[in-house]
């Protein structure tokens, strides 16, 4: 069952009695939804290290999810790192850099991960797209740690960010807090088309262009198929609320 | 998935009352100045084309070791290392004991794949036979009616030198370029001597000793000159070696130093001439 169908279960069901089955299913399947924005989050932060590697090489991906980009993003991923040697590290350590800091100067050298940069004329870092995640990130009680020395509209904070609101979903439906869920799910979904959907692509694009490895052409297929899907998610499980404005509106005049 | 290394913390207080839309304006700004999209103007819109070195291998395996210079006796060390087929690891274990007391930032993995650029290491199997072409295919698992990819598993990769590689490091002849060194140099016949005899002992000899030992001699006072520029050459000959905190001599260097011997002791004996001259003289 894709997440799409899950979700569509979940909301078929509309009985009193069903509600906490509802909650139930959400909250499963927030948390796969979750696990995935932090596998990508971890993949853009910083470079693939011994143990990830090892935990990486023992993970299942999905083989069919019904969403193309998602299944050549998995399948790329696999493939690479069936042919992981000792060497790999060091291999993908060189194409993060590659891909993802560049040599040049022109601001087209590689494929940064800042949203500032693919949403500012002059592809700066630290312009108003950071200064707006800032300011979601702190209406929702969250801050960057010390460490993180990035700015935070780097794409591993934005991915990050909607699984922290994920586990908060999970939290919100395990507590049958249906009205934080909604107010949750609003958010993430705000987030998504706001920021993360609006030029994570762009983004992907100069991935595919700079780097060589299996693993990051993966991760820029798998990220577009995956936003992809949660496009479609949200568009579905907010499908009704957007006909009931239409509704009232047109009731209104 | 595991992953505990959160970069988002719950730094802030909820009931704080922060308005995220309040700091911005809703009417966006556009940006007057014009938009310089690369130095040239244009944006950098093509795909990089793969960079591929053409030229013959022995050709590609002289500019490596022209460029890497000072990585030569590692590079050399592991074409010599990979005459059979060695693991990743074995490879490995050698390039840290050749590079034991000359640190690198390269990594052994780095050092194994310029030299497999340059074509003078490739990948084999085992057997020795080439590694095959491309990543092996993921094993496709069906687990509760759902196909998922895991990792399968390839061959295990050794190192093995080309025919290229190997004609190289057996052209490498240090001693030739030692006895050219001595014969070019042969001014400095002296000081050679003084540097690979104080190397010869047991323990080695520091900078400073050597410096002490040679810095002050007449002859290199003009040009001025200082240890480090001869044992920079001896070194480059393999004459000596960094190793244990001190200049070491190596086999190479005790045939040198025979040959500076030979070259002091023709330089301490009168010129025929000259022996012809005094001769003459003494017959007077």
């Amino acid at each position: 069952m894709t997440e799409t169908d899950t979700i569509a279960t979940a909301a078929a069901a509309t009985p009193a009695a069903e509600e906490a089955t509802d909650l139930a299913a959400l909250a499963e399947l927030t948390a796969q939804r979750s696990a995935v924005y932090r596998l990508l989050a971890r993949l853009y932060r910083v470079e693939v290290d011994e143990e990830f590697l090892t935990e990486l090489k023992a993970m299942r991906f999905p083989a069919a999810t019904g969403n193309t980009a998602v299944d050549a993003g998995y399948r790329a991923i696999a493939t690479y790192l069936s042919g992981a040697d000792a060497h790999t590290i060091t291999d993908l350590a060189v194409d993060y850099v590659r891909a993802f800091i560049g040599h040049g100067v022109d601001a087209y050298s590689a494929a940064y991960p800042f949203e500032s940069v693919h949403t500012s004329p002059k592809r700066l870092m630290m312009q108003e797209a950071r200064d707006e995640v800032l300011a979601v990130y702190r209406s929702e009680g969250l801050d960057k740690l010390p460490s993180w020395k990035e700015s935070e509209d780097h794409i591993a904070l934005e991915l990050e960010f909607m699984a922290v609101l994920g586990d908060r979903i999970v939290a919100a439906a395990e507590a049958s807090d249906e009205a934080e869920v909604e107010r949750l799910l609003s958010t993430q979904r705000n987030f998504l088309e706001d920021h993360l959907a609006s030029w994570a692509p762009l983004m992907t694009a100069d991935l595919r262009r700079f780097a060589q490895c299996g693993l990051y052409q993966g991760l820029a297929s798998l990220t577009d198929g995956f936003l992809q899907v949660e496009e479609e998610f949200f568009d579905e499980i907010f499908e009704g609320e957007g006909d009931d404005s239409a509704d009232e509106a047109a009731e209104g005049e | 998935m595991k992953d505990t290394s959160s970069f988002l913390d719950l730094a802030l207080d909820d009931s704080m009352g922060f308005d995220p839309l309040g700091a911005f304006d809703d009417d966006v700004e556009e940006d007057a100045e014009e938009v310089t999209e690369g130095y040239l103007g244009t944006p950098h819109t093509d795909v990089p084309a793969p960079v591929v070195d053409t030229r013959p291998a022995p050709e590609r395996i002289a500019d490596l070791f022209s460029a890497m210079a000072p990585r030569r006796r590692t590079l050399l060390g592991m074409i010599t290392f990979c005459a059979a087929p060695q693991t990743t690891d074995a490879l490995d274990a050698e390039v840290d004991r050749l590079q034991a007391d000359n640190f690198s930032v390269y990594s052994p993995a780095s050092l194994a794949n310029l030299l497999e650029r340059a074509g003078a290491l490739a990948r084999v199997t085992a057997d020795g036979e080439p590694y095959p072409e491309g990543d092996p295919e993921p094993v496709l698992v069906e687990v509760d009616g759902v196909s998922y990819y895991e990792a399968g598993e390839a061959p295990e990769v050794c190192w093995l030198a080309t025919e290229d590689g190997a004609a190289y490091a057996e052209a490498d002849k240090p001693l030739d370029r030692l006895t050219d060194l001595l014969s070019e140099d042969a001014k400095y016949a002296t000081i050679y001597e003084r540097i690979l005899g104080l190397t010869a002992q047991e323990s080695g000899a520091s900078m400073p000793t050597i410096n002490e030992a040679v810095d002050n001699d007449e002859l290199l006072k003009s040009p001025r000159l200082y240890a480090p520029h001869f044992i920079d050459k001896l070194e480059k000959c393999d004459a000596v070696e960094w190793r244990d905190k001190s200049w070491r001599i190596t086999e190479v260097g005790r045939a040198g130093q025979r040959i500076v011997a030979d070259l002091v002791a023709a330089q301490a004996a009168p010129e025929p001439e000259a022996q012809a001259d005094k001769a003459a003289h003494d017959a007077q």
